[in-house]
């Protein structure tokens, strides 16, 4: 339990600290590289490696490059999104969801054979 | 390209707005601890890469530099979502797919934060009248 507390609070402050990073920069398309900051990753690979070791934290970091591509496919669809569909940005951000997941566990399914 | 750092920009945020991020980003990395403990750390790494910080960013009410939006004038409120996050978006990547050019935002970004979203008659309406012009261009 007490894990989870510190993974609340080592999430929480690393997004809002990248977030307000973001806010005070300027030109903002600059700024908007703080977005893509792997701020859950940081929070928790520390307590990861703590609780479970390097082996476990070698997989999820081997996990993570495949999420980092995912993760550029769904900002390259948020930008057409917005930009070609003029979508709201709620929406834009929420419906490219889909193209994360289908990435992530794709490549995955396809790379790591799993499950 | 010259980086400026504005502090009284975090000002500008209210309190609200940073709860709602803390919230939901501190839920997704608990989500994320507990997908790698019960699928393991394959799936679970690719939720250290989740995009969680994206969608919680658009929650914000500013707008663009160096429009109306920023500073929020008196008796006009910012519409909610978006507008400052499109701009800020654009800087989330820099490659050019598919034809599509972060310049192509840049370009826009006035579009963007100016004012409500125009309606898809005007809009049209712009795109005919931008063909007409080229094609004026091109005969010309």
């Amino acid at each position: 339990m007490l894990e989870y507390g510190l993974r609340f609070l080592a999430g929480g402050i690393a997004v809002s600290a990248f977030a307000a990073l973001g806010d005070t920069l300027r030109p903002k398309s600059f700024a908007g590289l703080f977005g893509a900051a792997p701020s859950i990753a940081l929070a928790t690979l520390l307590i990861t490696l703590s609780r479970k070791g390097a082996p476990f934290v070698a997989m999820e970091g081997r996990s993570m490059i495949v999420g980092a591509f995912a993760l550029a496919a769904y900002s390259w669809t948020v930008c057409v999104l917005l930009k070609k569909f003029l979508l709201s940005s709620w929406a834009a951000t929420m419906a490219a969801l889909v193209i994360w997941f289908a990435i992530a566990l794709g490549v995955s399914v396809a790379l790591f054979r799993f499950p | 390209m010259i980086v400026q750092f504005k502090l009284s920009a975090i000002r500008q945020t209210r309190w609200h707005e940073y709860l709602v991020r803390f919230v939901l980003n501190g839920a997704m990395t608990i989500v994320a601890g507990l997908i790698a403990a019960r699928f393991g750390p394959v799936i679970g790494g690719l939720f250290l890469a989740f995009p969680a910080i994206f969608p919680a960013s658009d929650l914000d009410r500013k707008a663009c530099p160096g429009t109306q939006g920023e500073s929020g004038p008196a008796g006009s409120a910012p519409r909610q979502g978006s507008r400052g996050a499109r701009c800020r978006r654009s800087g989330a990547w820099k490659f050019r797919i598919g034809g599509f050019r972060p310049r192509d935002l840049a370009d826009d970004r006035a579009v963007f934060c100016r004012g409500p979203r125009p309606r898809g008659g005007v809009v049209a309406r712009r795109r005919g009248a931008r063909m007409a012009g080229a094609a004026t261009a091109v005969e010309g």
